[in-house]
Order: C-alpha cells, then sequence, then structure tokens
C-alpha cells in the first residue's frame, strides 16, 4: 500500500510537471520577475555538439515551470520558516515591511556628482538637489538583527559634500523619519521600493521649502482626494522574495479634482495614450500599479496644469519623482520632466533644452538606492 | 547531465521510465544502455566516443583475461591482457586528468614554456575507469566470470545513476543482477524514497551551505573575523558531504528503481570518533577499492612495518590525486594517511580511552581542517584561510557580519547536524515500535514535501527579478 502510494506520487510528480509543461502554453513575459522568459530552444546539430541547446533547454524548462512563480514563494516560505530574514537582497522587516539592502558603491556615487557638476557648470538657473533617503534608512529600526547595510546618510554626506556649491542640496530624512516614526505614518510601501504618496507629500513639502515657496492652497486645505485611486497592491520587493504570509499595500495617489492637466509627450512614440490627466488607470489593472503614475518612466514629458506659480521648472529624476510631480503639479503650471536613464542623444542636451524652453529653475529628484546605481547620469550634458 | 536538473527530472527520467517498463525483458538493458549514453553525452557530447572505447577495450580485455581459457603454460596471455587493461585505462586517466597538471608544474618549476593541452576532462571517466579496471582484474583473479556479452558489459559500466558521480560500483556487485534483475513495486518504491532524499541533501541542504561557503571564503580579511573562517570552512564540511552523500543517494535509489541493488557508499561519516572510522565510513566504494586494487596487491600489513607504512602513504596519496588534478588533492590525501598512520602506531590506543566527546572533537577537528585543504587549490588562499582560522592574521574573534551569518543560518545548521547523524533513523525506529502506522504515514509524506520542495529551489536558482524597468 505504502509503496503504491509513494511510486504512484512520485511518476505523477515526474510526468505531471513533464507533461503538463509540454501542453501548457508557454509565457512570454512575466510580471511577477519583470523579465522575458526563455523561449523553446532551436534544435541543430552544431549546437547539440558545442552544448548550447543542452544549457537552453535547461534554462527553459526552468523559466516555463508550470507553477513557477508560487513553487519560488514556497522556497522563500520555507526559508523563512528556517528564521533566514533575508531573500534575495530583501530583508523580511519589522510590521510587514520588505526593505532593500543597500550597499554603498563609493565610486559609482562619486561619478555621479561629476557629472552632475560638470552639467551644472552649463546651466545658469538655480538647482534644486534632492536625494531621497529609501526605507532602508528611515525605517532601519525596523530591521531584522545582524543586517549588513551601509549607511545611507554617510552616502549622502558624500553627495551633498561633493556637489557643486551652486546646487542646493536637501534630503528630507528628517521629514521622512518624523512622518514614518514619529507621526507612525506609512511613508514607504511595504512591498515596493517606492515611497507611497504620505512619503512623496513628504518629499514636495521639503522641496517647497527649499525654493522657497508655500505648499500649493489645494494642499494646504487639504483638498486631496487618495480614494478613487486606492487598490491592492504587491510591489517589486514583493516579487524579489513573495511569500503567503505577505499583506497587501495600497496603492494610492491624490486627486485634485479642481485641478486641470494635460501631459505632452516630447516624443509621440513614447505616448502610451491611455493617459487621463496624470494618470494612467489602465496601470491600476496591472501588477506593477506604480507605474500608474504618468503610465511609467518616459524621456521627456511635459506637464501643463492650472498650477499656482507661472515659474517654469524642469525635474530630472528617478521614478520616486513620479509620486511627487501630482503635488508639483498642482504648484507649477508648466513642468518639464526628464528621465536620463531614456534621455540619450537627443536633438538637444538638457542644458540646451533649459535655454530653449526658457526654464527658469532645474529641480533633480533622485532616491540613494538609485544615485547608487544607475550609470546614466553620464548623458546628463 | 545531472540528476539535480530540470531536463533530468521532467523529460529524461519520466520518458526513461516509461520506455524501460514498456519493453520486453530482452530489451531492457539496451533502453538502460541508450539512455546512459545519451545522459552522458548531454554535457559532452563528443566524449561518449572515449567511453565507449573503453568499454570495448574492457570487454576485449576482459575475455582474455579468463585464465581458465588458456593451458598452463599460456596463462601469461591472461596476465598480459589484464596489463593491457591497467595500461589503457591509467594511461587515458592520467592523459585527460593530469596531463595539463604536469606541464604547469614543469613550466612552473623549469620555465619550459611548454603550451598546455586544449583538453577537457571528460566527465565520469575517474569513476568508469576505475570500474573497468576492476572488473578486467577481478576476470583474472577468477572472482567474476567474464561478461560473453559486450551490451551487458556496457550497461554496466555506462548505467546513469552510477555513471558521474560514483558510487564505484563493482561488477561484482552487479554481475548477476545485469541479467537476473526483478523490478517490484517495493524496490522502486524504496529507490524513489532514496532518490528523493538525496535530491533534498543536494538541492536543499548542500546548496544552503556551499552558498555560505561561497560568500565567505569570496570574502577580504578586512570583512572577516576567526569565527567567520570557521563557520565558512565548517559550512564547506556539510556542504561536500550533503552534495556527495546526496549524489550517493540519488544514485542508489535510481539502480533501485531499474531493479539494481548498489552498495551504500556513506555511512554517517561525521559521527566517527577517529580517522580511521572516518575513512570506514567516506565514500566506502573509493577507499574499499583503493584497499582491493592498490593496498592488498602491494602487500598491505603482511610484509612488516616499514613495508606497511610505505603502502598506506602509497594509497593516501593516490586517493587524495584521484580527487583531482590539484597537488593540494594530494596533499590532502598525504595528511590523512600521516593521520591514520599516526592512530594505527602511536595514539589509537589512548585515544580509544579518551571519552567519547573528545573522541568526536578530534575525529571532526582534523575532517574539518582536511576539507581546508581540500576546498582551496590555491596555496597563498589556503595559508590565509588556516591563518584566519587560528587567530594569526589579527582578525576578530567574531564581527556584526559574522553575527548576521549565525543568526541567519541557525536552524539551517540545527538541520544540517541533525541530517548528518542517525538521529533521524532512530526517531523513525522509534516511532516505528510505537506505531507502525504512524512511521508509514511520516514517511509517505515525507515524500512529496521534499520532492516539491525540491522543486522550488529548482526553479528558484534562476529566479531573478528585475527591480528597475525592462529596456
Amino acid at each position: 500500500m505504502k509503496a503504491r502510494i509513494i511510486t504512484v506520487f512520485f511518476l505523477a510528480f515526474i510526468f505531471g510537471f513533464g507533461i503538463v509543461g509540454l501542453i501548457m502554453k508557454d509565457r512570454e513575459f512575466s510580471d511577477m520577475e519583470n523579465r522575458t522568459l526563455a523561449q523553446s530552444p532551436e534544435v541543430t546539430g552544431e549546437k547539440i555538439m558545442n552544448g548550447e541547446f543542452q544549457g537552453s533547454l535547461e534554462t527553459y524548462l526552468s523559466d516555463q515551470m508550470p507553477l513557477r512563480d508560487g513553487l519560488y514563494a514556497l522556497k522563500v516560505d520555507y526559508e523563512r520558516l528556517m528564521l533566514k530574514t533575508y531573500q534575495n537582497g530583501v530583508y523580511f522587516a519589522d510590521d510587514g515591511y520588505l526593505i532593500q539592502e543597500y550597499k554603498e558603491n563609493t565610486g559609482l556615487v562619486e561619478n555621479n556628482i561629476r557629472f552632475i557638476n560638470g552639467f551644472v557648470q552649463k546651466v545658469d538657473v538655480p538647482v534644486t538637489f534632492m536625494l531621497v533617503p529609501t526605507a532602508t534608512a528611515v525605517l532601519n529600526d525596523k530591521l531584522p538583527a545582524g543586517c549588513l547595510n551601509d549607511d545611507q546618510m554617510k552616502t549622502a554626506k558624500l553627495v551633498k559634500d561633493g556637489l557643486d556649491e551652486k546646487i542646493d542640496f536637501i534630503c528630507p530624512y528628517e521629514e521622512l523619519k518624523n512622518a514614518g516614526v514619529e507621526q507612525q505614518l506609512q511613508v514607504f510601501y511595504k512591498t515596493d521600493h517606492h515611497w507611497n504618496a504620505n512619503g512623496a507629500a513628504e518629499g514636495y513639502l521639503a522641496l517647497m521649502r527649499a525654493i522657497g515657496k508655500q505648499p500649493s492652497e489645494v494642499y494646504l486645505s487639504g483638498g486631496y482626494d487618495y480614494e478613487p485611486i486606492n487598490r491592492e497592491f504587491y510591489g517589486t520587493l514583493y516579487s524579489k522574495a513573495p511569500s503567503a504570509l505577505q499583506k497587501a499595500d495600497r496603492f494610492t495617489a491624490p486627486v485634485n479634482h479642481g485641478g486641470e492637466y494635460k501631459v505632452e509627450f516630447a516624443k509621440e512614440q513614447e505616448d502610451p495614450g491611455t493617459l487621463a490627466g496624470l494618470y494612467d488607470l489602465t496601470k491600476l489593472e496591472t501588477k506593477d500599479k506604480y507605474a500608474a503614475l504618468f503610465g511609467g518612466n518616459f524621456s521627456h514629458y511635459t506637464i501643463h496644469s492650472n498650477g499656482e506659480n507661472d515659474e517654469r521648472i524642469l525635474v530630472i529624476k528617478d521614478s520616486y519623482a513620479n509620486a511627487v510631480l501630482p503635488y508639483l503639479a498642482d504648484s507649477f503650471k508648466t513642468i518639464d520632466v526628464v528621465d536620463m536613464r531614456y534621455y540619450h542623444m537627443e536633438q538637444q542636451t538638457v542644458s540646451e533644452l533649459i535655454k530653449s524652453e526658457g526654464i527658469s529653475r532645474v529641480i533633480m529628484l533622485y532616491n540613494v538606492d538609485f544615485f547608487n546605481s544607475d550609470n546614466n547620469f553620464l548623458w546628463l550634458d | 547531465m545531472l540528476f539535480s536538473s530540470n531536463v533530468f527530472l521532467y523529460m529524461f527520467l519520466p520518458l526513461c521510465i516509461a520506455i524501460y517498463f514498456a519493453v520486453p525483458r530482452k530489451l531492457k538493458n539496451f533502453v538502460l544502455l541508450v539512455f546512459s549514453l545519451v545522459f552522458y553525452a548531454w554535457g559532452e557530447p563528443k566524449y561518449v566516443l572515449i567511453m565507449l572505447a573503453s568499454i570495448t577495450v574492457a570487454f576485449i580485455t576482459g575475455l582474455f583475461a579468463d585464465k581458465s581459457r588458456y593451458k598452463e603454460k599460456a596463462v601469461f596471455k591472461a596476465r598480459l591482457s589484464m596489463i593491457i587493461a591497467i595500461v589503457w585505462n591509467l594511461g587515458f586517466l592520467f592523459f585527460f586528468k593530469y596531463t595539463n597538471l604536469f606541464i604547469k608544474t614543469a613550466n612552473d618549476i623549469g620555465g619550459f614554456g611548454i603550451k598546455a593541452l586544449d583538453i577537457a576532462l571528460p566527465i565520469g571517466i575517474s569513476f568508469y575507469s576505475f570500474q573497468t579496471l576492476s572488473y578486467v582484474i577481478d576476470v583474472y583473479k577468477g572472482e567474476v566470470k567474464a561478461q560473453r556479452n559486450i551490451l551487458n558489459l556496457a550497461t554496466y559500466v555506462a548505467l546513469f545513476p552510477q555513471l558521474i558521480a560514483g558510487p564505484i560500483v563493482r561488477y561484482q556487485t552487479i554481475e548477476e543482477q545485469l541479467t537476473e534483475r526483478k523490478e517490484s513495486f517495493e524496490l522502486f518504491s524504496s529507490g524513489v524514497k532514496r532518490f528523493t532524499y538525496g535530491l533534498a541533501k543536494k538541492v536543499i541542504l548542500a546548496n544552503a551551505a556551499g552558498a555560505l561557503f561561497e560568500e565567505l571564503s569570496a570574502m577580504s580579511n578586512d570583512k572577516l573575523s576567526v569565527l567567520a573562517a570557521w563557520l565558512g570552512i565548517v559550512a564547506y564540511t556539510f556542504q561536500i558531504f550533503f552534495d556527495f552523500s546526496g549524489y550517493s543517494d540519488m544514485a542508489i535509489g535510481l539502480g533501485k528503481m531499474f531493479g539494481f541493488e548498489f552498495l551504500e557508499n556513506f555511512d554517517y561519516p561525521y559521527i566517527s570518533k577517529s580517522i580511521t572510522e572516518f575513512w570506514r565510513r567516506w565514500h566506502i566504494s573509493l577507499s574499499t577499492w583503493f584497499r582491493d586494487y592498490v593496498y592488498i596487491p602491494l602487500g598491505g600489513n603482511r610484509r612488516g612495518k616499514g613495508r606497511q607504512i610505505f603502502n598506506i602513504m602509497v594509497v593516501w596519496s593516490l586517493t587524495g590525486f584521484w580527487h583531482g588534478a590539484s597537488w593540494n588533492f594530494m596533499g590532502w590525501g598525504v595528511y590523512f594517511g600521516i593521520l591514520l598512520l599516526l592512530e594505527k602506531f602511536i595514539w589509537g590506543k589512548a585515544l580509544q580511552k579518551a571519552p567519547k566527546a573528545v573522541q568526536h572533537i578530534y575525529a571532526m577537528f582534523f575532517v574539518v581542517i582536511g576539507w581546508a585543504l581540500f576546498a582551496f587549490d590555491d596555496t597563498d588562499r589556503l595559508i590565509n584561510n588556516l591563518k584566519n582560522m587560528f587567530g594569526l592574521n589579527g582578525l576578530p574573534i567574531i564581527n556584526d557580519m559574522t553575527v548576521s551569518k549565525m543568526l541567519g543560518f541557525a536552524v539551517t545548521f540545527v538541520i544540517l547536524v541533525i541530517a548528518s547523524t542517525p538521529l533521524c533513523r532512530w526517531a523513525g525506529s522509534k516511532i516505528k515500535a510505537k506505531s507502525e502506522t504512524a512511521f508509514d504515514i511520516v514517511q509517505t509524506v515525507s515524500i512529496p514535501v521534499l520532492l516539491i520542495l525540491s522543486a522550488a529551489y529548482l526553479v528558484s536558482s534562476s529566479y531573478n527579478p528585475f527591480l528597475y524597468f525592462r529596456f
């Protein structure tokens, strides 16, 4: 009896995964892993002789394995059961927070500082640089014992000291800490590497203070409605360390019912065509809900609004800025937004853009982790 | 092909089982042979020819090594045939495995500037050349009959369960099984259990220990501590045991599915109380092979103490060298040879009188240091690592990084320790004594649990989400 059960189970296991894997339709893209998956490999005599086919077949089977995402989550939960607090670059922190590991890449940071300093020499309008610490620094009290993160505030100091005197540097660490820890607000997503609408609002306030302006009337009067956009959300860090035990986040974004917005893409082919005001509501139905903010990241777009100031500003940024821009849009009528990851070899360099568009203020907005890992600052000219 | 791969588990094995059990008895060995050749050719298509050549040579020399076919005066022909087999096998093994090491060493010493040969080590050659060698020698000694059907001999040598990582199955063990074996549900399910435990040992336990060792051994001294250096080498100690014995378990289990019964290869080596005992429990098929085909032919302990010491050192130098084409492996063998001699002639008796705990600590201490010799083929790294372990590099005893790793791996380590001892078996027998049903349930449930968890680990090795956006 026992022998039969074990035998039947084993055969069902190897044949089951084998046959289901064969007949199941191959997935092209994994939302969970945010990458394209290996497809059925090509068989040729040469590829068999040099072993290439054999290697691709193994990758293919692994990528197209039935229940792949569930199996990976099982592995993560097993390791959590083994009391492991670290998985794939992510720590399991208190209160259900997934927090990214941070290791300073000093050489890259110094290079990025150099690129920025070179850039501001060609700019004769005020430049404000906001470097946002991530949850790793702000919520470090929630991290489990024995984490080996580098100090983001040390990196922030390196940047502050290294940047040209022309640049007004701010780092909203105290503000986020105060909101997130003292006031117990959630300022970062628990399952994503971004800050949420609360955190971004703190960033907005710090930014407005730095440039010596009042926050918008709608902000001060508490006129934002967070109800229309409020969805269950499992973010990128959940993808890295998925677990059956993980509670979902709520993805929210501020809606100003009195606001009028139009987002104009510099390149027609980048326009997703699905933007309603500032938000791409179709993205709320996908896994990556954070992309509902402006539809994701693009090389260059301009936000027109009925905002308070006529001053024309340029925001050079990473994805952290996407959550701040809805607030900024109520403060400024025209905002140009440039993402150096995509703004390569364009018709005009950023400094030329500033001149030709008559921009009178530049805001650079980056999170520490991004500044510590991205090498597209070299395009900044 | 590796057992712990998706291709093996979900394509090769189901196909092989389906066809094997569908064909009539007469064709079963042929099916196994064909699948074994595919299995072998998977990684190195061209080296399958070398294996086939070795099988052919073994077949022919085996036939002619049979003394009973000659008249008394012509018996030397049998001996000649055996010598041809020895020269062929060792020649091939040396050529493919050690030529480049000798070239490199000669260049290092004499500065000859000889170019290294463009040869890769045919996978499993160390295992199958020892098997064909022992087959011909056993035929010569009259211990087994020469195999008259080359298909059967080829099935034996190429049999995929044991082809690339042992155990070194002797022909005499499965001589009868090649033609007379009987598959059954009982044997198959017992094979499934064994295979599953082996797979879990490899992909869940060995890989976890291995990852820790890799991480720690790649760290520069300014990040390490004395305890971390020990942690690393202890992790390696577990990795190599679970990796290797897991592979043997899978081999034995797969053999059973097809009706073969191989001998055991590991018997809880880390519970040994001496180095002598360790080598009775570790990679048993290798140490008995060297005993039967090197130590005893050299005269063993029957020609006086001096000769015995010489024999032991020869055997252990070769055993070490067999493990890889690098001098540190020979050093590792010599290290154990010396320890075995010391136990035999100096402190063996005193050791036996010591408290058991002392004996265990003694044995594991030298085993762990042995794995350090084994793990680092670069002498500078080895010396640096040993200095770190013994606090000679001025490292702190412990640091934050070490605490972090120890916290992260604490439960895993407990499981590793338990799984290296007969504790599970003991607990099993206790449960069985109380209630046969409870035991059956636990054992039956353990199989799907471990299989699915192993599948999860196999998939996770390629799971790699991109955090920032796709380009």
